[in-house]
């Protein structure tokens, strides 16, 4: 089967391969000017809990080399920022430009220049060298990448042996009741917030739809540790509807 | 659930200690000198470890720590708290249960920030509950910590009484001192008589040597 006739998923529809990081970088182009207030809105501001857990096992220290996939509008890239200090470097890396601008004029405008670099890239093939990272995260963005086991093996070639893979992903809710209440938030309210607030329901529609299609967290950590990691685990969070997964590069 | 309890309890402890270095530009700069520095403050009862992490502008206090920290300190919750409320930290920490463990020049300067950093927790709680009930709030507190200053005086008085005059198993401060100002009487007058015998002793041996003298002048 060539290229041409193979599919994915895009949210709920099949599209073909070649197609789809195209149509997740219309959703992006489309929500980056409110990604920020909607990601607020939709989670409660929950989200800012979930990623300082992420920051607080990444164990990222003063001289660390951190890099921070699909990471959008620089939440995470802000605190590694400040926690790898004047010696460290961070990469804030996302395929959508706008993504990127958006996460460029932020933080230029909270004087944090010292020691950040942008720069726009594709999960699957990181344009970085072997073994240069200690640390890095990818949140809220692997379930939009075609290819995850291609981009999990790119993401352990540019890790420095030892260094750490934090994946920070929606994932399946543990309790069916709560998973019941998630669903008709997600699919019935979501996509209303994302019409009143960004104009846009459809873009949040994918999001809900997205996130029912992504591997679930034992599914996540098999591929993680296919992949070639190790002491691969996760923790779940707000009842499983997010996990934090982390894998080590032997 | 805990986890996340956890990290937004972290989250606001965090934000209160920033927000008062940030009010003070001294502490701030002089913190920053030791960035990427972790302290680990380790409580015996319950068990559990608090960390805090020096950032260039502040600090963090994440909820775990993969590696070794520069500097920890362990001891009980009252032991922090006499050492955080004593006016002299260093004497506090001296006559303390607390333990101290890695970089001592490190423990040495945060106290001294420590000790000149003031939180205003009332302005903090301000941005969450609004002025008025911060203030109430804030009045309660000191009510409160006044009424709990003056019945802890109280109890210590009362129980100084009880081993002083009615078990009798340790001496009351003005015996102490009474007994101190006999013992310096006694050695006083030790010495005088000590001086005194001294003297006889001159004289006696004098008066021995001019009676051979005479004795030896009367012989033909």
């Amino acid at each position: 089967m060539t290229d041409q006739n193979k599919t994915t998923h895009f949210g709920f529809q099949q599209v073909p391969v070649n197609e789809k990081a195209n149509k997740v970088a219309d959703v992006f182009h489309s929500v980056a000017s409110k990604y920020d207030i909607m990601n607020d809105l939709m989670s409660g501001g929950i989200h800012r809990l979930w990623k300082r857990f992420t920051i607080d096992l990444s164990s990222v220290r003063k001289g660390h080399r951190v890099l921070d996939i699909a990471g959008g509008t620089g939440d995470l890239t802000k605190q590694f920022s400040k926690l790898v200090g004047k010696d460290g470097h961070v990469v804030l890396a996302d395929i959508n430009s706008s993504m990127l601008e958006v996460g460029r004029e932020r933080l230029t405008n909270q004087g944090l220049t010292d020691n950040i670099e942008y720069v726009q890239a594709n999960a699957e093939s990181l344009p970085f060298d072997d073994n240069s990272f200690d640390v890095i995260t990818i949140a809220f963005g692997l379930r939009n990448v075609t290819d995850k086991d291609k981009a999990l093996r790119s993401m352990l070639r540019v890790l420095k042996p030892g260094g750490r893979l934090l994946v920070l992903e929606f994932s399946k809710p543990g309790n069916p009741l709560l998973e019941k209440v998630y669903d008709t938030y997600s699919f019935s309210l979501l996509p209303k917030i994302g019409q009143v607030i960004a104009g846009d329901s459809e873009s949040y529609k994918y999001l809900a739809e997205s996130i029912r299609m992504h591997p679930d967290q034992e599914t996540l950590k098999d591929m993680m540790a296919d992949a070639g990691f190790v002491r691969c685990n996760f923790h779940n969070m707000t009842g499983g509807i997010v996990a934090l997964h982390k894998g080590i590069k032997p | 659930m805990f986890q996340m309890v956890s990290t937004a309890t972290l989250t606001l402890i965090e934000g209160a200690i920033n927000q008062a270095i940030k009010q003070d530009e001294l502490t701030q700069r002089k913190l920053a000198r030791l960035e990427g520095k972790v302290v680990c403050l380790r409580l015996n009862t319950p068990k559990l470890d608090f960390f805090i992490q020096i950032i260039s502008d502040g600090v963090r206090v994440p909820i775990s720590i993969e590696h070794e920290p520069d500097l920890t300190i362990s001891g009980t919750p009252s032991d922090f708290l006499q050492i955080v409320l004593a006016e002299d930290m260093n004497s506090a920490l001296f006559g303390s249960q607390v333990r101290i463990g890695g970089n001592e020049h490190l423990a040495q300067t945060l106290m001294t920030l420590t000790k000149e950093l003031t939180i205003d927790w009332e302005y903090l709680l301000s941005k969450v509950t609004g002025d008025v009930i911060a203030h109430q709030i804030g009045q309660g507190v000191k009510l409160s910590s006044g009424w709990f200053k003056q019945t802890n005086q109280s109890m210590i008085d009362n129980l100084e009484e009880y081993i002083h005059h009615e078990l009798r198993t340790l001496p009351h401060a003005s015996e102490i001192d009474y007994y101190s100002e006999q013992v310096s009487e006694l050695r006083l007058r030790t010495d005088r008589l000590n001086a005194k015998i001294k003297q006889l002793e001159d004289k006696a041996s004098s008066n021995t040597q001019e009676l051979q003298q005479g004795v030896r002048s009367d012989q033909p």
